[in-house]
């Protein structure tokens, strides 16, 4: 299983803490469309910009941001643990 | 050390002690760098050093505690010293009225700080202060926003830097930011600043996130 949590702004969208998933060597970007299939929420609508995670999100495979991987083509492997957040900038 | 007595009925001389041998330099004067400030004077800590370029403005009031209307239109980390000194006049307070665009920008600070409190609004300068960090030191980051924010402490060698965490971080123009979020982010904050001062940091390679909407707090691993 994949398990997947959302924090703050994402966790209000999606009502619920976390969700599992269970798939193996699956891109972020198709992880996420099934998150949004099983949600039945428009998740890539919140997360996706132009084919781009949009800046202010930080996904994190293994507490590892996905920016400096693979960005989207991630692959997550079966029992990793993704983490999604919108982190506050201000001070 | 009578305005300590109820800290030291709770860790004790030793620590009250250590507190006051302590210097941090909290990088950003606006709701969570007063915060930060004002609890560490109360906890007595011995130096602090201040750096922040703005002046208050009629929009701080909301949520910076150390400002009121009759300081708007004046330097935030002259006016932070003065009230601060008057909690605690035997404390230095070193001030720096500079934005933070260079590493270059430290360069004149010849304190040896233990720590640092990452208390600014935007990314770029918060990268460009982790630069800063030497291998003895910590910092302990916050960030804000609506009702919701984080804390981590990064150190050299030990956690991953800010821009690893939090990577292609675009700055959002002046998010919105109420009262209560950003004095509980600071005041966690400085609760995490004592637990390095005291050998005990909490959040090395954990993201707290907190969320006032429905008091919730969870720690993210990080590696």
């Amino acid at each position: 299983m994949i398990k997947i949590k959302f924090y703050s702004l994402l966790r209000m969208f999606l009502k619920q803490n976390e969700i599992e998933i269970n798939e193996d060597n699956i891109s972020v970007l198709n992880l996420l469309q099934k998150v949004a299939e099983k949600t039945n929420k428009d998740l890539l609508a919140e997360l996706i910009e132009a084919g781009k995670l949009i800046p202010g999100i930080i996904i994190l495979l293994n507490g590892r941001n996905i920016y400096h991987l693979e960005k989207l083509d991630t692959i997550v492997s079966n029992s990793d643990k993704i983490d999604i957040f919108p982190p506050g900038g201000g001070g | 050390m009578d305005q300590f007595a109820r800290n030291i009925k709770f860790w004790g001389e030793e620590k009250q002690a250590l507190l006051k041998e302590s210097s941090i330099l909290i990088a950003g004067m606006g709701g969570l760098g007063c915060t930060v400030a004002e609890n560490l004077v109360r906890a007595g800590i011995g130096q602090l050093i201040l750096v922040d370029n703005d002046i208050v403005t009629e929009t701080n009031l909301n949520r910076q505690i150390l400002f009121n209307q009759l300081d708007i239109g004046k330097s935030k980390v002259i006016i932070a010293q003065k009230k601060l000194l008057r909690i605690n006049n035997e404390i230095e307070i070193i001030t720096i009225d500079r934005k933070i665009e260079s590493i270059n920008d430290f360069t004149e600070i010849k304190s040896n700080f233990c720590g640092i409190a990452d208390c600014l609004d935007n990314y770029k300068s918060r990268f460009i202060l982790n630069d800063v960090l030497k291998d003895n030191q910590f910092m302990v980051h916050g960030g804000v926003k609506n009702d919701f924010g984080q804390i981590t402490t990064i150190k050299n060698g030990i956690t991953q830097n800010l821009r690893q965490i939090f990577g292609d971080q675009k700055d959002e123009i002046e998010p919105g930011i109420i009262p209560q979020t950003v004095i509980t982010i600071g005041s966690l904050m400085t609760q995490e600043i004592i637990n390095n001062l005291f050998g005990k940091p909490q959040l090395l390679n954990k993201m707290l996130i907190l969320e006032l909407s429905d008091f919730s707090m969870f720690k993210v691993e990080m590696k």
